[in-house]
């Protein structure tokens, strides 16, 4: 049932986002087009280039605020909460898409910037410098051990981000009237006492060793804090969902 | 086993009552109407059911087993209100409740969009508000469910159409499935109904079976309703 | 056939009635197969239960008979139907009676108007 809402999700997503992302890579092969040939125009079309930036990463925040809003907690969510379901599988399914989403405008974007800043002739300089960097046996591990826990935390920093906005969500939408108002305002204060929690959690850490170890173990501190965070999140959430619903 | 059971359910909004001490007990095979005033709780017993809602007190349960991803699998509910996702086109609304629902039948679906003339290629949002809700509908009685759950499924349709869906109803009729109907229309129900449910202020003021209840009161049950909650 | 239904009366007593009208005028010829209930019962926009119901007792007054595999037909029995057309016409005669009196004719009195009337139409 997980894999079918994904596969749902991303349909429901995809026909936003994927545009989208079409129109950011168009209008950078468009200003890196007209930068070189264009002079003044050119200027024009990398302000719009900037402004797709933006507007990509607006509209994926919008959207999935809005695909729990309208869909769990608007009309649809008549028919999706009366699903053969249940709702943590309903919550997975909508992080994990955000989550994707999130990493393919990361992506979206860093492909956008090469091709703004392409020049023909580039491809000879990579090889060139691809061949001249010494790279150790042991720093490739390292890297990519580094590279696993940024993906691990980039994964789960995404699912608590989600979470705070539908924790807020949840909450304020089991009142029977202003419920946007009582999101917003979930939403702050969930925030403040978040940061005030965290702040007293504050505390000193011996590290053992040094260097690269340092690092990991400091990673794996931040992944396990921001996993707590959104477990809390999580909680609340489907606490919200499951006994305080209250659609309109 | 009923295949709807209500023991002392309650629900409370704030401190509102909107269904209190309220006693029911649905077999399978009935056709069962459940009929009440605005605001009499209709709405609320049925959210309950689906677990849209979660009950104040008492218990409620769907072929034995408490609200929940189960009791949906073995439930078909027809919201008051358009549930469906308005991009989808009503064919994507087929494989949608293919994926989702064992029990779909999707030759019977792809029939009665048929029969209604309605396109399966054609997006939602693109539909008249009637053929929306036909759409929603035909996707409701199309799965082979053991309680169908009908919140107003006649009120804004045109009289023909309610005649189709009225004879869907019965033509889907399954000894081991029950219907509940949920409607103030009820002279135009009433022929097709086991039984009466009359809910007055969030309780069970009569349960009996149609064709007793007019022998008995000599009339039928839209007089008797339009007698009972005479303002 | 047609199906109408009145607001005061059971609906599967309704049902008796006009299924065995149809049999008696011989719109339903004897032996004649039936629809199956779902289907009868989609046609008059009743309850399956309810026209069950109605079956059940016109099997009991043997106007229709079910046969295990086959389905259910209308009797052969000419002497039955015949029965029954005399049942629904003494109710008939009995209902018109209650109302003539009730318009506060006498019996004498009403044979006399249908013969009267029964003359001008002729």
């Amino acid at each position: 049932m997980l894999t079918k809402l994904i596969k749902h999700e991303f349909r429901a997503t995809g026909r936003i986002m994927l545009p989208l992302y079409l129109v950011l890579l168009a209008t950078a092969a468009g200003a890196n087009f007209a930068t070189r040939r264009m002079g003044d125009l050119g200027v024009l079309l990398v302000l719009i280039f900037a402004l797709m930036i933006l507007a990509v990463c607006v509209v994926s925040v919008v959207l999935m605020v809005q695909r729990f809003r309208q869909n769990l907690l608007g009309d649809e969510g008549y028919l999706m909460l009366t699903l053969p379901v249940s709702i943590h599988q309903h919550l997975w399914a909508k992080m994990m898409v955000s989550a994707v989403w999130f990493a393919a405008r990361l992506l979206a974007m860093l492909a956008a910037l090469l091709l703004l800043v392409w020049r023909p002739g580039n491809l000879e300089q990579i090889s060139f410098a691809a061949q001249n960097v010494p790279l150790r046996l042991r720093d490739l591990r390292e890297l990519q051990t580094l590279m696993l826990e940024l993906l691990v935390l980039g994964f789960v920093a995404c699912c608590t981000f989600c979470l705070q906005f539908y924790a807020a969500m949840a909450a304020g939408y089991s009142f029977s009237s202003h419920k946007a108002g009582w999101s917003v305002l979930f939403f702050f204060l969930f925030g403040t006492a978040t940061s005030i929690l965290t702040s007293l959690l504050e505390f000193d850490i011996e590290f053992e060793r040094s260097g690269l170890a340092q690092v990991h173990q400091a990673m794996w501190i931040i992944i396990a804090g921001t996993a707590a965070v959104g477990a809390i999140h999580y909680l609340i959430t489907a606490w919200f969902l499951k006994r305080r619903l209250n659609l309109a | 086993m009923p295949v709807l059971e209500c023991t002392g359910l309650g629900k409370k909004y704030g401190r509102v009552n909107a269904l209190e001490g309220l006693d029911l007990s649905i077999e399978p095979g009935r056709i069962v109407g459940l009929l009440g005033p605005n605001g009499s709780g209709k709405t609320t017993l049925i959210k309950l059911a689906c677990g849209l809602l979660t009950p104040s007190a008492g218990q409620i349960r769907v072929c034995g087993q408490a609200p929940g991803p189960k009791a949906c699998a073995q439930l078909s509910y027809l919201p008051e209100r358009m549930a469906v996702q308005s991009w989808m086109t009503a064919g994507q609304l087929l494989d949608f409740y293919q994926d989702f629902y064992a029990d779909f039948r999707r030759d019977a679906a792809q029939q009665m969009l048929a029969d209604l003339g309605l396109d399966p290629k054609k997006k939602i949002q693109q539909m008249s508000k009637g053929s929306r809700e036909k759409v929603q509908l035909i996707l409701v009685m199309s799965r082979a469910a053991k309680l169908y759950l009908l919140d107003e499924p006649i009120g804004g349709v045109d009289p023909a159409t309610r005649d189709y869906i009225l004879s869907t109803i019965i033509g889907n009729y399954n000894p081991e499935a029950a219907v509940l109907i949920s409607t103030h229309l009820i002279a135009d129900v009433e022929k097709i109904l086991d039984e009466a449910v009359f809910l007055k202020e969030g309780r069970v003021l009569l349960h009996s079976e149609v064709d007793a209840l007019r022998e008995e009161k000599g009339m039928s049950v839209d007089e008797l309703f339009r007698e009972v909650f005479r303002c | 056939m047609k199906w109408k239904f009145s607001s005061d009366a059971p609906i599967y007593t309704q049902l008796v009635q006009q299924i065995q009208t149809s049999i008696v005028s011989g719109a339903l010829p004897p032996g004649e197969r039936l629809p199956s209930v779902r289907d009868l019962a989609t046609e008059a926009g009743v309850n399956p239960n309810t026209m069950q119901r109605a079956m059940t007792e016109l099997e009991r007054d043997g106007l229709v008979h079910s046969q295990r595999t086959a389905g259910r037909f209308v009797t052969e029995d000419k002497t039955r139907i015949d029965e029954a057309k005399r049942r629904c016409a003494s109710q008939q005669i009995q209902s018109f009676l209650e109302k003539m009196e009730q318009l506060g004719y006498s019996r004498c009195e009403i044979l006399l108007l249908v013969e009267q009337h029964m003359k001008g139409e002729c």
